[in-house]
């Protein structure tokens, strides 16, 4: 089932305003923050669209606020969908870990690189870098450590030469 | 007398270096002296923020470093964000380079299975079918020399086709190592496969239904070991493989349950089998021609998010790619097999022995780089 | 000391120093860690396997730091690490040498860019011997082998440990 027919069986089910964004590689659904649960449970549940497998689940920093990408597939009716949803900066939105099992560690994973906040999640705490750490490295304006716990990380004269711009 | 000894629960730690842990992965382990009660991993000693560098290098540059990203199926992790970018700005692959690329992809799929195997088998005590995989690996490693001069972290595929051409008599190498390699599979098949020791080990442990594994998103021989039949060189199919005639196998429960230890394994050992029908036919079908499309030297793909899925070994790589017209991504993710299987082990390792979690895992085909990245 | 073979047709009277003897035993047998965190292990494993044999110089894999005395860093040494690789090195008997093999753990290598890789493992332990290479080739991880059994030839092991 294409993107478009997807849109109006998810807008029946919620009140959130739902929009298409068409690009150049195929179309996304973008969806307000608040009422992504109650989509992403649609989308489940629902026998024509059966999406039973979240695929991945990530963030990117935009401007001032992260958007966060969903996707998720279906092995019963083999059809793929990306949805969009968009958080200010250490903002929080809903956890999807009660729906698929995956979601667990994918949310952590966004938690520790871009500071973006879960309600609901069962155990929310870094997974990638060790506990201490301070920052969220993701972020476009992250500043690399030169230290760690008492270990001098400054580059050396070569590595100058190649930084992160 | 059994009423008033006290018992309590220990926190061991099996710890980043561990001969048993594929990579370096920690697990803190609670147990009352064999049986595990909770086992909680903890991951990312070897993060080493692959997807921050992705934003500063150029998309071409970026192929060395998905070498390093499953270095023991490089030539495939190559291949798999060649085939995201090329669809992304729509180029056209030359049929030769196609066949060389499905050539070499299938040549680390079965070198990557013996690893696997051959790991498993090691961690429950069996030396020797270990030292064998190894001389076997030795002369794939041989051939793909031969096409691009390193054994490890190769840098072949690149967008538009691949980097180099294949020396004159390749073919006929190839050929007549897949001659000496069936027998050498038959002799390991005997060794590991039907032997008693090895099934009672495996069977009927960690059994994981098709509702878990597809919960989870277990991908690649994983999940087609709990009965699922899905495999994108035959679902989505790209490249060549739709000229080319191959099975999938599927899990069927052949010594306990399906979805068990034993059925992930034997999945590996039959996809090895299939590889090997693959690579006869391509070679029989390899034309002559161009081995590098005609592709920009600085691309600069449209705007927009673009979800690209490639079979590797380890189950299927997702890439998701954020651009917006400039020289480097401005965002890319890659979800990979192992992350998914890992999620899953704190469930499967429920009241099993710690012996059992290490065949677990072993059977689940865990690389820390791929998890980490 | 290097033709001992030939000395044997006389009674078997070898006249040496007491350290060249010990130099020589030790240099013979060094037993490695498994140390292999990324690519290069897998090349460490390859070069102990049937080829590129280190079996035929004495070397067998240890798993546990307390019974060897070669540590080879074989990969990336990310921060979280840092400090169980200074543990490990701590807990292996005297007398002990590093190898650093590859370029992530000489430098950081091609993720020196990153944030969260160590510029080195030469910052937490003290290394021997450095080899380049991304992986280097068994042959070249043999060699570096050898420097050390050279290095170790070379010591005054007795009189060092008499001041």
């Amino acid at each position: 089932m294409e993107t478009q027919n997807i849109l109006p069986l998810l807008q029946s089910k919620t009140q959130g305003a739902l929009e298409l964004i068409e690009d150049a590689y195929g179309a996304t659904i973008k969806v307000p923050a608040e009422a992504l649960l109650e989509v992403c449970r649609a989308a489940k549940e629902s026998p024509e669209l059966a999406f039973d497998c979240l695929m991945s689940q990530t963030g990117s920093h935009v401007g001032e606020s992260i958007q966060l990408f969903y996707v998720l597939f279906s092995y019963q009716h083999k059809h793929e969908l990306i949805l969009t949803s968009e958080v200010p900066l250490g903002g929080s939105i809903d956890s999807v870990a009660g729906l698929w099992a995956i979601a667990d560690w994918l949310e952590r994973e966004t938690f520790d690189l871009l500071g973006v906040s879960f309600k609901g999640h069962p155990d929310l705490r870094r997974i990638m870098l060790p506990e201490d750490w301070e920052g969220h490295p993701l972020l476009k304006d992250y500043p690399t450590p030169m230290e760690y716990n008492g270990i001098d990380n400054s580059p050396s004269e070569i590595t100058q030469s190649f930084k992160v711009k | 007398m059994g009423k008033s000894l006290k018992t309590e629960i220990m926190t061991i730690n099996m710890g980043p270096q561990h001969p048993s842990t594929h990579g370096v992965i920690r697990f803190i382990i609670k147990t009352d002296g064999e049986i595990i009660h909770e086992c909680i991993p903890d991951v990312g000693y070897l993060h080493r923020s692959i997807e921050k560098i992705a934003e500063a290098v150029s998309w071409q540059g970026f192929v060395p470093y998905t070498d390093r990203v499953d270095y023991l199926a490089a030539m495939n992790a190559n291949w798999a964000y060649c085939t995201a970018v090329e669809k992304m700005i729509g180029a056209e692959v030359p049929r030769r380079a196609e066949f060389i690329r499905v050539i070499v992809g299938e040549l680390n799929r079965i070198s990557s299975h013996l690893i696997a195997i051959g790991a498993t088998a090691m961690d429950l005590g069996a030396f020797t079918p270990f030292i064998q995989l190894l001389r076997e690996r030795e002369y794939i490693n041989d051939l793909l020399e031969m096409a691009c001069g390193a054994r490890l972290t190769y840098n072949y595929i690149s967008i538009g086709g691949v980097n180099w051409d294949v020396p004159p008599n390749w073919t006929e190498k190839i050929g007549e190592f897949l001659d000496h390699f069936e027998l050498a599979m038959e002799q390991m098949n005997r060794l590991i496969s039907y032997n008693r020791i090895f099934i009672n080990r495996m069977a009927n442990l960690a059994t994981v239904s098709a509702e878990t594994a597809i919960d989870y998103c277990f991908v690649g021989p994983n999940l087609r070991a709990s009965g699922v039949k899905y495999d994108l060189r035959k679902d989505i199919p790209y490249s060549v493989y739709p000229e080319l005639d191959f099975e999938i196998p599927v899990g069927e429960g052949r010594e306990g349950a399906v979805g068990d230890c034993y059925d992930r394994y034997y999945v590996r050992a039959m996809e090895i089998r299939e590889s090997i029908k693959i690579l006869r036919q391509a070679l029989k079908m390899m034309p002559e021609g161009e081995f590098q499309g005609k592709v920009k030297n600085n691309i600069k793909p449209e705007a927009g998010v673009a979800y690209v899925r490639h079979e590797t070994p380890r189950g299927d790589t997702g890439y998701l790619i954020q651009a917006d017209q400039k020289t480097s991504p401005y965002r890319l993710k890659i979800r990979t097999g192992s992350f998914t299987a890992m999620a899953a082990i704190p469930e499967l390792a429920q009241g099993v022995f710690i012996a059992d979690l290490v065949a677990i895992i072993g059977s689940l085909d865990v690389v820390a780089p791929e998890l980490d990245r | 000391m290097n033709n001992l073979l030939n000395t044997f047709d006389n009674d078997g009277i070898v006249l040496t120093t007491l350290d060249q003897a010990l130099n020589w035993t030790r240099a013979n047998s060094l037993f490695y860690m498994l140390f292999g965190l990324a690519c290069c292990g897998i090349e460490m494993m390859q070069t102990g396997g049937p080829r590129g044999d280190l079996d035929r110089f004495g070397s067998v894999p240890r798993a546990s730091p307390r019974q060897s005395d070669l540590m080879i860093v074989a990969g990336t040494v990310t921060l979280k690490m840092a400090s169980r690789v200074k543990v490990l090195y701590d807990q292996m008997p005297e007398p002990k040498y590093v190898i650093s093999m590859g370029s992530c753990s000489n430098t950081g290598g091609l993720f020196q860019p990153g944030y969260s890789v160590l510029h080195g493992v030469d910052r937490v332990i003290p290394v021997d011997v450095y080899l380049p290479g991304c992986p280097p080739r068994p042959e070249a991880l043999t060699s570096a082998l050898i420097e050390i059994q050279k290095r170790i030839m070379a010591e005054r092991y007795l009189r060092k440990q008499k001041d």
